[in-house]
């Protein structure tokens, strides 16, 4: 009769499972929490997470001034046609009163400057009126943004957002100390997420504003 | 008449009619099979060649003592194990469970082979015997023609 012991020498595994349990064990216990998981923490996650934020941030604070710049660039370019379009009124006048041959040049060269001023006073005014409404619904739109922004992050400082998702990567004591105990073979989601950048749905968005 | 002595290491001891151990002693006419085992090796194959391995594994995030100090425990624990060994002793009085003695592997390889010389001894011995009874059988059986 074929004896299975013949096959599988239960006899030398059993102490060598046994060795891989106490292993497993000491990785559970002692390496994989007090040991292994703060270290990487330390050196490689919370770095990395940092480093994304402030990214992220800059990335944010780059956008923002580009669509300052974009905003700006088109309000000046409005004001300027709206100013090339309603100047004429004042060269017209100023026209009518030059035909009047030298006398209409004397009062113009007299004159001309309050003349100007009396057409352009009420349209510099409406502009700047105009732009002012412009900005004041640019700026409530951009603050509606961050506050939406805002609104989705728990925490609004970097290293306690960081130190959430980490912690949160980490959370699997199991799976943590399969990783150490296998000695980087065997790869957890948190890990594996971590190690992806993912932000954890419990730290809320990073704080980018 | 006490028999010959094939081995004596301490309280492990193998003479021509027995095989003593400690607290217990085993008649050598009841032994089956004897057994040597490294068991303790692979115990310490499983947590010790890990310990070395981790420690090569995660040299980035442990300093440099951690990593000698988890290789030289490794290897030591490798040595211990390699260096124990367990002698099983199946007779018809233990059955499948044996009796184990552990202790040092020369140790232990020197009484196995003690055991199996004695009963190598004692077999020839009974043969020589067997065949001396069937010579003295063979005379009466011829006397008793007569």
């Amino acid at each position: 009769m074929i004896d299975w012991r013949d096959f599988f020498p239960v006899d030398a595994l059993a102490p060598l499972i046994g060795g891989l349990l106490l292993w497993f064990g000491v990785n559970y216990l002692v390496l994989a929490p007090n040991v292994i998981g703060p270290r990487l923490a330390e050196k490689y996650y919370t770095p990395a997470c940092l480093a994304s934020v402030e990214a992220g941030r800059a990335e944010l604070a780059q956008r923002f001034a580009a669509a300052d710049a974009e905003w700006l660039e088109r309000a000046e370019k409005n004001s300027r046609e709206i100013r090339q379009k309603y100047s004429g009124s004042g060269g017209v006048f100023g026209g009518i009163i030059g035909m009047y041959g030298a006398e209409g040049q004397r009062f113009m060269q007299k004159h001309g400057n309050t003349l100007s001023q009396w057409g352009s006073g009420p349209l510099e005014q409406a502009i700047s009126q105009g732009l002012a409404e412009a900005r004041a619904q640019y700026d409530a739109k951009r603050k509606a943004e961050i506050d939406e922004l805002r609104r989705a992050q728990r925490y609004s400082d970097a290293p306690a957002f960081c130190g959430c998702n980490v912690a949160a990567g980490m959370s699997d004591k199991l799976d943590l100390a399969l990783f150490t105990s296998t000695v980087r073979l065997y790869k957890p989601a948190g890990i594996a997420d971590l190690e992806a950048g993912r932000v954890f749905d419990q730290c809320g968005t990073a704080p980018v504003v | 008449m006490i028999g010959k002595r094939y081995y004596k290491n301490g309280p492990l001891e193998v003479t021509g009619e027995f095989v003593k151990a400690r607290s217990r002693s085993i008649q050598l006419s009841t032994l089956e099979s004897v057994d040597f085992t490294r068991k303790l090796f692979f115990a310490a194959l499983g947590l010790c060649g890990c310990m070395i391995v981790f420690g090569l594994a995660f040299g980035d995030l442990l300093y440099g003592h951690e990593i000698a100090a988890l290789v030289a425990l490794g290897a030591a624990g490798l040595f211990l194990g390699w260096n124990v060994a367990t002698l099983t002793i199946y007779s018809k009085l233990t059955g499948q469970r044996g009796w184990s003695i552990t202790g040092t592997a020369r140790a232990m390889r020197d009484m196995r082979s003690a055991i199996e010389t004695a009963l190598e001894d004692r077999a020839r011995r009974q043969k020589r015997a067997g065949k001396a009874s069937m010579v003295s059988d063979e005379g009466e059986e011829t006397d008793d023609s007569e």
